[in-house]
């Protein structure tokens, strides 16, 4: 009995060394600076005051916008879901040529600026766009179909942007999912409408769930595309924190909204979670189930031929658009390598501060750090978080927060509590910023995996001598190691791509490539911009290639 | 695996070191350095990096522009490190946003030596705390000649069906120029007529951006979208001047043009008030003032200086309108919210 306390008492204590790491991160570069933010919100002439916060609820406009948020990241979770679904069964199931490309492209959304998305779809699917031309041709209509600028414009850039996120997290899990349950119940005599449902999807529930979430949240906060899309009619709240921050310099009132914001997909977050402990969690059996050529079976060919045709439009042809509009010149609209030429001069160095090529390392610096930060720290808050405890939610949700809180909110913060440090002089507040959205992303990830590890082999490891530490190296990261890449890859994209913090608290000598896009753009020099859109687009996907090559010797325990 | 954990852990660590030796390079010291705070595009259209070298060589100091994004996010970093100023003058400010840095008193009152080139009616301030260096401007419909054949002259002639559809706009809830047309409209309609006039002009809209890049670039040029956008009044000559081509023409609605001008404030708490009163005489002579009109695409406010050819496709409007900057102030917030109600019901 004592010593069963006695291992209690090490057990957590070894947690909260585990979690004092993250947690210090995420006090100083989080929770200090939106506390200072925050409390300005709730100042007024130096009294307390929550007028700003009942301005809110008096307003209609706000609460229309709340709502039509929930049901645009409900709807566009949802159809991604169910789009994702299929592209993860077919790359956790089935080996064809091509699989790594394939997989990395998708996710090459993930790190474009949307505004250049914007420009992919609007040429695509616009009202003069190029399906619409070709319908008009085929079938002699008279006038366009209104495809791009409607509520399902807005669903269908969304799957194109999160499409990645379900394919991944659900492919990982399903990857490492024994074929032994599937076995089982078919000799049981279930059909496979029966095992998809009462064996498959429960146990990929947590990925699932893991995935919904993050798209919920992603589409919550959506903001460009909402309003490329859906024109002044849709709002979601990231517009009015954008409208009292930058045209207004409103502050007070800015903050309230982002707090607002903060604590609504916090509910919906611990919700969540709350929901997802309903779940049993058994030890699964990890494994890797044997691949099978895509070739072999004439029903799964012709369907998964039928799923690339509509991947390749939603998702990939709009990759292709960007891609060869940086091959045309602006306004002339003729074939020029003048483009890229230029970003390979100095000519614009005055622009990026420094040579625009010298953005793309300054991006891979901040990604791979970015990578490093937030993979380390996740790992530590997934172990300290393992297992079943009372308050294991809530703390969840506080590691969670970070992805709810707006990029342009953040930056502010930092502005207002690190000014006159180093910190905001330093270009390592990028890095910083980048694992604060990261970080989330990479929890989600590797949580279900850590969770479902059957002890049963540490324990055997142990008992054979290996050192705990020696276990986590030869073992542990290879079981998780499905999600260690995800998490990596998502890391690193988020970095990557992030554009709204880096671009108020980077120096001139730390310009990332998305930063540099937009500089280019406001110059008008559209080229240029196309040109760096599509190199950002090259060399994220050489990297999730990379990446992914780390995937491949995995050996079946 | 352990090959794998080596490559990845090897790949950041090169990344990293690559980072951290670049910024280990020393930062050359001069005797005096001017921080200046702009808008981005400002940087991007090239306007420092063509006058920056003759101001750096005369007084022998070194002219650093910094920017954080588009001039309301740079003027909250203004606001926000209002305590402890980092930068030495402001490039930038708008009609707009005059009012609200006026209440957070953050410029030093200057009237530059040369001030006399300021024709008198364009001295918005006259207490001198912000010189305009540009100007006037007006936002203009921008039509493409090749889809438009009789472009609309004015407000009511947008209201005609014929244009049905054919008007591309920028959301004044995240874009200055589309601020902007909403101020425009309230100063010809009055802050009781604009949401008539906006419901009337629901039908022409072909579709609201959140910013003028996609309006402009992706919608109005790259697919041809709608024939019309809301611009600036040199962007014809913009066309001419980058591809000889005139089929992007501008009209000014005869209720007048929207006055914009642009200016410069010496931030308060500087630590180079000598040379700062000095780059505001700079940027009023001659030499700063002939760069701006195929850098900025704006007219320069010293009105000796001789325009570039291309400029003659510009289009100037006969008389300006404008809303008095602390009114703006006071009640955009809700003239906005005004719109945005009946923008959005269906």
């Amino acid at each position: 009995m004592n010593n069963y306390k006695n291992n209690f008492a090490k057990l957590m204590s070894e947690r909260l060394l585990e979690l004092s790491i993250p947690v210090a991160f995420l006090v100083i570069f989080f929770y200090f600076p939106l506390f200072n933010i925050t409390k300005t919100a709730f100042i007024s002439h130096s009294h307390f005051t929550l007028s700003n916060f009942l301005q809110i609820f008096k307003s209609a406009y706000t609460l229309k916008v709340l709502s039509f948020t929930f049901k645009e990241a409900f709807i566009s979770a949802l159809f991604t879901l169910l789009i994702g679904f299929p592209g993860a069964y077919i790359i956790s199931h089935y080996n064809f040529k091509g699989k790594a490309f394939f997989v990395s492209l998708t996710t090459v959304p993930f790190v474009l600026p949307s505004v250049l998305v914007a420009l992919g779809f609007i040429i695509l699917f616009g009202n003069n766009g190029i399906v619409n031309n070709v319908l008009m041709y085929l079938f002699h209509l008279s006038h366009p179909l209104h495809l791009l600028y409607s509520f399902t414009g807005i669903i269908l850039v969304h799957t194109f942007y999160n499409f990645p996120i379900v394919v991944r997290i659900i492919g990982a899990d399903w990857e490492g999912l024994s074929d032994e349950y599937r076995f089982a119940a078919e000799s049981l005599g279930a059909n496979s409408f029966t095992v998809f449902f009462k064996v498959t999807v429960p146990l990929l529930l947590p990925a699932i769930i893991a995935s919904f979430s993050l798209v919920f949240i992603f589409c919550f906060l959506s903001f460009v595309i909402i309003l490329v899309i859906g024109g002044a009619r849709f709002a979601t709240i990231e517009v009015s924190i954008y409208t009292y921050y930058n045209m207004f310099s409103d502050f007070k009132m800015g903050s309230a909204l982002a707090l607002f914001q903060a604590i609504f997909s916090l509910l919906f977050m611990y919700l969540y979670l709350w929901s997802g402990n309903m779940i049993k969690k058994s030890a699964l059996k990890r494994g890797i189930a044997k691949k099978q050529n895509i070739t072999s079976n004439k029903r799964t060919l012709s369907l998964s031929i039928i799923y690339f045709l509509f991947v390749t439009l939603i998702i990939i042809a709009p990759i292709v658009v960007i891609f060869i509009s940086a091959f045309i010149a602006p306004l002339s609209n003729n074939f020029t390598l003048s483009n890229f030429a230029a970003l390979f001069s100095n000519k614009y160095s005055y622009i990026t501060g420094v040579s625009p090529i010298h953005t793309i390392l300054n991006s891979f610096t901040f990604a791979g750090l970015t990578v490093l930060f937030s993979t380390m720290f996740a790992l530590l808050i997934a172990y300290g978080l393992k297992g079943k405890f009372i308050g294991k939610n809530v703390f969840l949700t506080l590691f969670m927060l970070p992805l709810a809180v707006s990029p342009i909110t953040i930056a502010l913060s930092y502005i207002i509590s690190f000014q006159g440090t180093f910190i905001l002089n330093y270009w390592i507040v990028i890095p910083i910023a980048h694992t604060l959205i990261a970080l989330p992303f990479a929890v989600r990830t590797m949580l279900p995996m850590i969770e479902t590890m059957p002890p049963s082999y540490i324990f055997a490891a142990e008992s054979l001598g290996l050192s705990r530490t020696r276990t986590f190296f030869t073992l542990d990261l290879n079981l998780i190691r499905p999600a260690l890449i995800v998490s990596a890859i998502f890391s690193f994209a988020i970095s990557m791509g992030e554009f709204g913090a880096t671009y108020m608290l980077c120096k001139s000598s730390s310009t990332t490539m998305p930063v540099a896009l937009y500089r280019f753009l406001s110059g008008r020099h559209f080229g240029i911009a196309d040109a760096s859109g599509a190199l950002l687009a090259v060399v994220s996907f050489v990297a999730f290639i990379f990446i992914d090559k780390l995937r491949k010797e995995v050996k079946i325990i | 695996m352990k090959k794998a954990i080596i490559l990845l852990v090897t790949f950041v660590l090169m990344l990293t070191s690559v980072g951290c030796n670049k910024k280990a390079t020393p930062v050359k010291t001069t005797p005096e350095t001017l921080t200046i705070y702009t808008y981005d595009s400002f940087v991007s259209y090239g306007l420092p990096e063509a006058t920056n070298s003759l101001f750096e060589k005369k007084y022998n100091c070194k002219v650093v522009y910094k920017t954080f994004g588009g001039v309301g996010a740079t003027l909250n970093r203004l606001i926000l490190e209002k305590k402890n100023p980092q930068a030495d003058l402001f490039v930038g400010l708008n009609m707009n946003n005059l009012q609200k840095a006026f209440n957070e008193d953050l410029f030093i009152p200057y009237r530059p030596k040369n001030y006399t080139v300021i024709p008198e009616q364009y001295r918005i301030d006259k207490q001198w705390r912000v010189i305009p260096f540009d100007g006037p401007n007006s936002l203009a419909i921008i039509y493409d000649s090749e889809q438009l054949k009789n472009p609309p002259h004015s407000f009511e002639d947008l209201l005609k069906p014929e244009y049905k559809g054919k008007l591309i706009l920028e959301d004044p809830r995240t874009s200055s120029p589309g601020m902007g047309f909403l101020l425009w409209t309230i100063a010809v309609y009055g802050e009781n007529g604009y949401i008539d006039y906006w419901k009337k002009l629901k039908p022409t809209i072909y579709h609201i951006y959140p910013n003028w890049t996609s309006a402009f670039d992706t919608a109005f040029v790259k697919s041809k979208e709608a024939p019309m956008v809301i611009s600036y009044d040199a962007d014809p000559a913009y066309f001419y001047h980058e591809n000889k081509t005139t089929r992007y023409k501008a009209v000014i609605p005869k209720e007048g043009g929207w006055l914009q001008e642009e200016f410069v404030g010496i931030v308060k708490g500087t630590k180079h008030k000598k040379l700062a009163e000095e780059y505001v005489d700079f940027m009023l002579s001659n030499d700063f003032q002939k760069e701006i009109p195929l850098h900025q695409w704006t007219f320069p406010i010293n009105k000796s200086v001789k325009l570039p050819e291309c400029f003659k496709y510009a289009v100037k409007a006969d008389k300006y309108i404008s809303l008095p900057p602390d009114e703006i102030a006071e009640k955009s917030k809700t003239w906005l919210e005004k719109w945005v109600e009946m923008i959005t019901e269906e």
